[in-house]
């Protein structure tokens, strides 16, 4: 009977590998799901002399992306940014990530603009308060202010579609 | 000239085909006693290493040539790097390391085919038969996922260059070394196997399998020693050890190899622990190809992995699971009726053995379970975790520390029944020199708990080494001491160095783990700053070159009580074909020190620089103590009654 | 160089602190690089490294200790940030499996040290034994006889006592017989 312990545990090892080779190990599920999304009073991008604090969006469903021109995967996803844009059914406000100003509009003006209102986050610390570690992310917030989805990387149509767009519905009605 | 890429694609296909019928032909033939198929089994393992060693030589033939209509070659290479760099550019992917790897296991598939006139044709079939199977696997998963001759079109007018990390000395050793070890294990688990498979666990299966194993271990030592070393200097942090997933996977079979040999020895001795035994080459195997599979998944990640590929993992998973699922059924299946052997005390050498093995085993089932386990979490949907050196340090000390003090008590007691009394009688010295000198020494510097057992631990196995030796050489009868030390057997000597080794490596971990120190701060020109009792001086930097890199080249004056004793350049290098940056430290290597400087970013706005600058005590030990191993592992080896031909053994020919 | 020295302190934020830098050092050692594949905040060149090593300075500076700040950064990124695993039910296998294993290996040597059969040998059998080592082919007989050959030794030079080396010689014999027995 012992002799087979050997077997038994290489087979649940095996299972385990097996699953593993089906997940990414460097995507990290944030721990600000369901948590009121942090608070910051940040200058505009456009304004500078003006600020903007999520607290002001409190009744709506929105998303905050995180961008920088630096960034080369926020080109992949920017197409995307632009066509919800269009569509009006959520909307997009960006925080600017350890980024220069001018390169920013810069970027935006070639680029094209989906952004409601951006801020700037020169020093990263309100990214750091939201966990951000690599740009793109994108967070969904609810009228209630807590943040209720992360998207780590570049948004793409499937989870738009699948996962984003459902849960803007459902929160919105 | 004939091109040489088709020539090292066809090489593999024909290696394929013979070590099918390597992997079947002779097996079946011992199955059913046809002589001929048996006696098959030689020839073409030795073709089948032809066929893979002029595959690997075309692949580096066309990385020495800069053929970059080779897709691998473009890849990797480029026309500036230095030959030798060219050279380990071969196995500096991953295909090129799985080839490598075929190689290196045709090459002992080879060697077993030689050097094992004197046993039974029978036997040496299975175990070819073995080593054939899984040169199948390695050679299809080249065929299906990562053949190396794979061409590009149109042809590039140079290649991207290798890894900046990798053009050092440490590539052109450190993997073929590493690779020497780790599938060499793949004999000892080949005789475990053909053993299971005829059931004939006899002696002549315990005493042969030894020498192989030793050999293996030995070059597995060095391996990761080199490794660990490559490491310490190339990455510019100065660390040697991190228990990243790849480090644990070279680290698992050796630590269940290191149990292996000796349990072996206590099987050859004594015939006992026969099922421990089997088990445990089944195990080092099956962590070499787990770590294999862990390394090129993209399962786990790590600063070492390849660029991953599902289909590669699904591939080695597949093999890996009909491998070692079926070398394990076997043994479930066999293992019921092995024989027991001579039968020991509660305490003897073989009950000290067997305790030291399940240690060593549990450390290796420690290390595997803390590498998995952020995998385990994520697979049951339980989150993100890490797991690091933190967790791996705790608990493999912990693990380790009895077996190290076990490891001082084996030598000294009898075989089959020890007394407790005598044994303690024979090490009190040892112990109180140990535990003395452990507490008290750290008062020198500072007195820390961990480096005091460290220490002890340290001592310990020096001292009983010394008893050892002085019980051994005891002038029993008229003989001279010098006609003692040279009749007793090689192995002894082998075993007691490499007890010494890791003493002196535990020493070495110890003491620069305690008292190391660092900084990291940022240097004007002509500012100077002191640590662990040597005073820096940054002069300023200059630039400079390489065959393949321009780099901007620091110059730091070291002086110690005032005189100046020497000049050290940390460079930061960038690399003509690939744009990467990359540090070179400057380390100024001692017996009882290292001095490490690298040069990090610039200050914007100043003229400044920054540096980290360490003082690490001892840490040369850590790597000499591996060398000792590896030199106490090859006098084990090379021990005259594994020599066939020696007449003490009278071994006549196997029916 | 005492002035420039003292103007190095007042420009840059470490070098000015040793006791600081260590023990921002020691903290950041246990802290993982979020962007990086597998490196401690400590040796990781990323900026976000950096940027977060900086936060833990400002912090210590501020009078936080350890489990504050690993607190706020488990706030932000979960537990992954944290090299050593905190102790929750969900690691609970991970700190004690280790020494389960340790004490089933315990059990397991205590097990097999118990169930030892003893030597069931009978005298006449060392007649067959003789004949084998004599006359036997093959490599195990001959490890077999070198065994025997350094058993004899050890008698002669007193290691065994004759009780000890009957024992030995009774136990070499029976393994001989199992494995090279031959026809009945």
């Amino acid at each position: 009977m012992k002799f087979t312990v050997p077997i038994i545990i290489f087979g649940v090892l095996v299972v385990f590998l097996g699953i593993g080779l089906r997940l990414d190990p460097r995507l990290l599920p944030s721990p600000l799901i369901d948590r009121t999304a942090p608070e910051f009073h940040l200058s505009q991008l456009d304004e500078p002399s003006r600020t903007f604090s999520p607290t002001e969006l409190r009744g709506q469903v929105w998303l905050l992306n995180t961008w920088a021109s630096w960034c080369v995967s926020c080109r992949q996803e920017h197409p995307l940014l632009l066509a919800l844009a269009r569509s009006g059914t959520v909307p997009i406000y960006g925080l600017n990530y350890k980024d220069n100003r001018s390169d920013a509009l810069q970027w935006l003006k070639n680029m094209g603009n989906p952004y409601v209102i951006n801020v700037q986050d020169s020093n990263g610390r309100v990214g750091m308060d939201y966990g951000v570690y690599g740009v793109p992310e994108t967070y969904l917030i609810d009228k209630t202010g807590v943040i209720r989805f992360k998207q780590i990387g570049p948004l793409n149509v499937e989870t738009l579609e699948k996962t984003v767009m459902p849960l803007v519905r459902s929160l919105n009605s | 000239m004939p091109d040489v890429p088709s020539i090292g694609q066809l090489s593999l296909i024909i290696a394929l085909c013979v070590a099918a019928v390597q992997a079947s032909i002779p097996i079946v033939g011992a199955a059913r006693n046809r002589q001929s198929w048996i006696a098959a089994a030689v020839p073409l393992a030795q073709w089948q290493f032809i066929f893979v060693a002029l595959a690997f030589l075309s692949l580096a033939y066309c990385f020495v040539t800069n053929d970059f209509s080779v897709l691998n070659v473009a890849r990797n290479s480029n026309s500036e790097l230095p030959l030798n760099y060219r050279l380990a550019a071969t196995w500096g992917s991953h295909e090129g390391s799985i080839l490598l790897w075929v190689f290196i296991l045709a090459f002992w598939t080879a060697a077993v085919s030689v050097f094992t006139r004197h046993l039974e044709r029978v036997v040496v079939a299975r175990v070819l038969g073995v080593m054939g199977f899984i040169s199948v696997g390695f050679l299809l998963f080249i065929q299906i996922t990562s053949n190396p001759f794979t061409r590009l079109l149109p042809v590039p007018a140079d290649g991207n260059d290798l890894n900046s990390l990798l053009q050092d000395p440490g590539m052109v050793v450190h993997p073929p070394m590493l690779y020497m070890g780790y599938v060499g294990f793949s004999v000892a688990f080949a005789f475990a196997v053909a053993a299971l498979a005829g059931n004939r666990l006899d002696a002549a299966w315990a005493r042969w399998s030894r020498p192989w194993t030793l050999a293996a271990w030995t070059f597995l030592t060095c391996g990761i020693a080199l490794g660990s070393y490559w490491s310490y200097y190339v990455q510019g942090w100065g660390g040697w050890w991190f228990w990243d997933p790849v480090e644990n996977a070279s680290f698992m079979p050796w630590l269940a190899g290191t149990a292996l040999i000796h349990s072996l020895a206590v099987t050859e001795k004594r015939g006992a622990f026969k099922a421990w035994t089997v088990l445990l080459a089944i195990a080092s195997f099956s962590l070499s190809l787990l770590g294999t599979f862990l390394v090129r998944s993209g399962v786990l990640t790590s600063v070492h992995a390849f660029a991953t590929d599902p289909k590669r993992g699904i591939f080695i998973l597949c093999f890996l699971a009909i491998v070692i699922g079926g070398s394990l059924l076997l043994y479930a299946w066999r293992a019921r009726t092995m024989s027991a052997g001579a039968s020991f005390a509660p305490i003897s050498r073989e009950s000290l053995l067997l305790s030291n093995n399940v240690l060593l085993a549990a450390a290796a089932a420690s290390v595997l379970l803390g590498t998995m386990y952020p995998l385990i979490i994520d697979a049951l949907n339980l989150g993100k975790l890490s797991v690091g050196p933190p967790y791996f340090n705790s608990v493999f000390v912990a693990i380790m520390t009895p077996a190290i003090f076990l490891l001082g008590v084996g030598p000294i007691a009898r075989w089959k029944k020890a007394e407790l009394p005598e044994l303690a009688r024979r090490l009190r010295w040892a112990f109180a020199v140990s535990v003395i000198a452990g507490l008290s020494i750290p008062f020198v510097v500072e007195w820390k708990p961990l480096i005091s057992l460290g220490l002890t631990l340290s001592i310990w196995i020096v001292s009983t080494a010394i008893v050892s030796f002085a019980d051994k050489f005891k002038a029993a009868g008229a003989r001279s001491i010098l006609q003692r030390i040279r009749t007793v057997p090689r192995n002894y000597y082998g075993m007691q160095l490499a007890h010494i080794g890791v003493a002196v490596t535990i020493a070495g971990i110890t003491l620069v783990t305690g008292y190391e120190v660092q900084q990291d701060l940022r240097l004007n020109v002509g500012d100077s700053t002191e640590i662990g009792g040597y005073r820096f001086d940054f002069h300023g930097v200059a630039f400079a070159g390489g065959p393949n890199y321009d780099a901007i080249r620091a110059e730091i004056d070291v002086f110690q009580n005032g005189k100046q004793i020497l000049r050290m350049y940390p460079e930061r290098r960038t690399y003509h074909a690939s744009g990467n940056d990359m540090k070179s430290a400057a380390i100024d290597s001692g017996v009882f020190r290292d001095l490490f400087v690298a040069l990090g970013d610039p200050i914007e706005g100043t003229d400044a620089w920054s540096f980290r600058i360490q003082y690490k005590p001892f840490v040369d030990w850590i790597w000499a103590g591996a060398l000792f191993m590896a030199i106490g592992g090859a006098l084990a080896f090379s021990d005259r009654r594994y020599n066939p031909a020696a007449k003490s053994i009278g071994l006549r020919e196997a029916a | 160089m005492k002035s420039a020295v003292l103007l190095l302190t007042l420009l840059t934020p470490s070098g000015n602190d040793p006791a600081l830098d260590q023990r921002v050092l020691a903290l950041s050692r246990q802290l993982r690089c979020l962007v990086c594949q597998n490196e401690s905040l400590a040796d990781s060149q990323a900026e976000l490294a950096s940027d977060l090593r900086k936060e833990i300075r400002q912090q210590m500076v501020q009078g936080k200790n350890e489990e504050e700040i690993k607190a706020f950064l488990t706030a932000r990124y979960g537990d992954f940030v944290l090299y050593r695993p905190p102790l929750t039910p969900r690691t609970y296998l991970l700190w004690f499996a280790p020494f389960g294993v340790a004490a089933v290996g315990l059990y397991a040597f205590i097990r097999i040290v118990r169930t030892q059969r003893s030597t069931t040998f009978s005298g006449k059998d060392h007649e067959r034994v003789e004949t084998i080592l004599t006359n036997g082919v093959g490599t195990n007989i001959a490890i077999y006889r070198e065994q025997m050959e350094f058993l004899k030794n050890e008698f002669e030079t007193g290691s065994f006592t004759r009780e000890q080396f009957e024992i030995e010689r009774n136990e070499l014999e029976q393994r001989l017989l199992e494995e090279c027995g031959g026809p009945l």
